[in-house]
């Protein structure tokens, strides 16, 4: 049964409307004032549900650490049955992420560097003076116990010639993909289309929601292990925070650098508007910048965001690589087995962007040194999910045929031949006469710069986290 | 403990996997008939054979009174049951490993597991994997020939070395423009064998 009141927002639907964000860090010094704090917005409604009455101006959720938990006086019966993953955190778990080398944690921003966030509050505005007033509220009624670590984390939608859109820094159009999930209402809208599981027939099926949240049943029927008490874990998720740093002006430049390669294996002219360097990104992504897939529309991009595509008609992928970011992240039926060696890796992805786009041609302009990226949100129901997809098929290509290749845009780089680069086989298509092309030497373009696992309870668990009277 | 195959150039790919339960003697008479089978009809063996994250699975049963002694001197044990042993490697994380196998081959494991005592069914897994943690036996040695390649990366490399035997001697005579047309052949048949390998 689900209880859309009782369950956070942003979890089961996304804020797609809510074009500003701003994500604010604390840490708890007093368990008292924090439970005290937590009751205040309990009591004003301030905490925003799944689905609401009136759509507000702003929106804030709240999510802990697992020294977060600790710091609220969660007592040790509750803490000691919460997964291992969460109770360690992401940054004794950098080298099983990849966060190695130029993501280690020694290199990361604050609080991330330096502290260890305890609780996590993430506002998002349709506006930003609506934004700007909801976080001044906020930090007007913080107690004493409650102190705000820095740098709080501004993100939005970005504006690319004056045009506000969900496209990410490299271009892409971001956010396409969500898993369609048992019982809750279509995300989609006109722009998205979110698709399950395949099946045996070759069809998709909804996700069971115990996939993302605690206390309902997931795949196989079964339920993901609980912490205890139950009241505090049901209806609640895990979320994974990551900042990613994305080199704009690196991806650019790698794209420049192998285009005309590139080009000497395709035959004959490029469509109208589709020069070498666009079809580059797109075999690396696995989808065109304007989201429209590879598997539908392997020779040009159609704005066509459609997304019940497999991938077993395309076994060579000749179409879409075998190691392409969405492939590698979503593989969907491309391992056969009716999906179900995928079904228990999947995440719903909530990531917005952060810093100011680069205007194509600003490469060098002091514009280019701007930091930008993406927070990287995901929710599931294990820490595992997202490590296993972290792990396996991120940054090794074993399951893909594609050795120990990380993913071309998100993977880190292994040291080969003393130096850090990874390197991706863009298969060729016999029908058209394409030759496979190998990209070499590529860099690392996303760095990762803080992030954690958090638990995101639900509004009666955060009632009873607020009350004290926790007892596992 | 030695969980990871390892040889002299370091630490392998696979992980390995020993599951030991004991069963009655009924149990052992038909586990040995259904050993049989999968032993005679190789088509039971295609899908475990598809699972390219599973180099090697084993099944091997010893009876109560044919366990091993290092001599004569060495009094014999008592035991009560019969034994299963379940050996296997596998590439990956272990939760995973045992999800895909009780997601995708249940029924044989339903099969030939059903009849060792307390054995819970490979649905729901979480049971099955309580009773795996319970009956599982870490490795003290083992040995791998490869242990920078995944059974993908031997599959690969053997495939690749007979295409380009297979160039090398159909290739004397060609022109050059024929040899790159050939070459390019070559290279489609085995553009997604081309992969990094190696110990990670």
């Amino acid at each position: 049964m689900l209880n859309l009141t009782n369950i956070q927002g942003n979890i089961l639907r996304g804020y797609a409307s809510f074009p500003h964000a701003q994500f604010l860090f604390f840490e708890i010094q007093n368990a008292d004032d924090a439970r005290a704090f937590i009751q205040r917005l309990l009591e004003t409604n301030a905490v925003t549900p799944a689905l609401w009455r009136a759509k507000p101006d702003a929106t804030l959720n709240i999510a802990f650490t697992f020294e977060g938990l600790r710091a609220l006086g969660l007592p040790t019966e509750s803490l000691a049955t919460f997964p291992c993953e969460f109770q360690e955190g992401m940054k004794p778990r950098a080298n099983e992420l990849g966060d190695i080398d130029e993501s280690s944690p020694e290199h990361w921003d604050d609080p991330w560097k330096t502290h260890r966030v305890h609780m996590l509050i993430s506002i998002y505005g349709r506006t930003e003076p609506a934004l700007a007033a909801h976080c001044q509220q906020l930090r007007d009624s913080l107690p004493n116990g409650v102190q705000e670590l820095k740098d709080s984390q501004p993100a939005g939608l970005l504006h690319i010639n004056g045009e506000q859109t969900r496209k990410e820094h490299f271009g892409f159009l971001d956010g396409l993909s969500n898993p369609a999930i048992e019982g809750v209402p279509d995300d989609g809208g006109r722009d998205r289309q979110d698709v399950g599981n395949p099946d045996e027939k070759g069809r998709f099926r909804k996700i069971p929601l115990g996939e993302f949240l605690l206390g309902h049943p997931g795949e196989g029927g079964e339920m993901a292990p609980m912490p205890l008490p139950h009241l505090l874990a049901h209806d609640g998720t895990y979320l994974v925070y990551r900042k990613l740093e994305q080199d704009v002006v690196r991806f650019r430049r790698y794209l420049d650098d192998q285009a005309d390669a590139f080009a000497r294996t395709i035959p004959g002219p490029l469509p109208d508007g589709v020069s070498p360097q666009k079809f580059l990104a797109a075999k690396m992504m696995g989808r065109w910048q304007d989201g429209s897939s590879l598997i539908e529309h392997p020779d040009a991009p159609r704005e066509d965001r459609r997304n019940a595509f497999g991938y077993a008609g395309d076994p060579a992928g000749a179409r879409c690589p075998l190691g392409a970011h969405v492939r590698r992240a979503n593989p969907r039926d491309a391992f056969g087995f009716g999906g179900k060696t995928m079904s228990r890796h999947r995440l719903i992805r909530r990531g917005i962007a952060y810093g100011k786009f680069l205007p194509k041609g600003e490469e060098q302009s002091p514009q280019s040194q701007e930091k930008r990226g993406i927070i990287f949100i995901a929710l599931n129901s294990g820490f595992d999910q997202f490590e296993f997809v972290q792990q396996k098929w991120m940054n090794f290509g074993d399951d893909f045929e594609q050795g120990n290749d990380t993913d071309p845009i998100a993977g880190n780089r292994p040291t080969i031949g003393g130096r850090q680069s990874a390197q991706m086989m863009i298969p060729g298509d016999e029908a058209t006469g394409r030759r496979p092309f190998i990209c070499f030497d590529i860099p690392r373009f996303v760095t990762t710069k803080g992030g954690d696992y958090f638990f995101v309870p639900s509004l009666a668990a955060l009632g009873l986290l607020a009350s004290g009277r926790v007892v596992a | 403990m030695a969980d990871r195959a390892r040889n002299q150039y370091g630490l392998g790919k696979a992980v390995t996997f020993n599951v030991i339960t004991p069963m009655t003697r009924f149990g052992t008479l038909v586990v040995g008939v259904l050993l049989s089978i999968f032993d005679r009809f190789k088509s039971t063996q295609v899908t475990a054979k598809e699972l390219a994250f599973l180099p090697f699975v084993h099944w091997v049963v010893v009876k109560r009174d044919s366990f091993p002694r290092v001599s004569d001197s060495q009094p014999a044990e008592d035991l009560h049951y019969d034994y299963l042993f379940f050996l296997s490697t596998f590439n990956g994380p272990w939760g995973p490993y045992i999800e895909a196998f009780a997601d995708v081959l249940y029924k044989p494991l339903d099969l030939v597991w059903f009849w060792s005592v307390g054995y819970p069914f490979a649905r729901p897994v979480g049971p099955l994997k309580a009773y795996i943690q319970r009956n599982q036996i870490e490795s003290d040695h083992s040995y791998s020939a490869y242990p920078g390649a995944s059974v993908r990366d031997v599959r690969a490399a053997l495939e690749l070395r007979n295409e380009v035997e297979k160039l090398f001697q159909n290739s004397g005579g060609l022109s050059p423009e024929r040899f790159a047309v050939e070459f390019d052949r070559l290279l489609i048949s085995v553009q997604n064998k081309l992969g990094t390998f190696g110990p990670v």
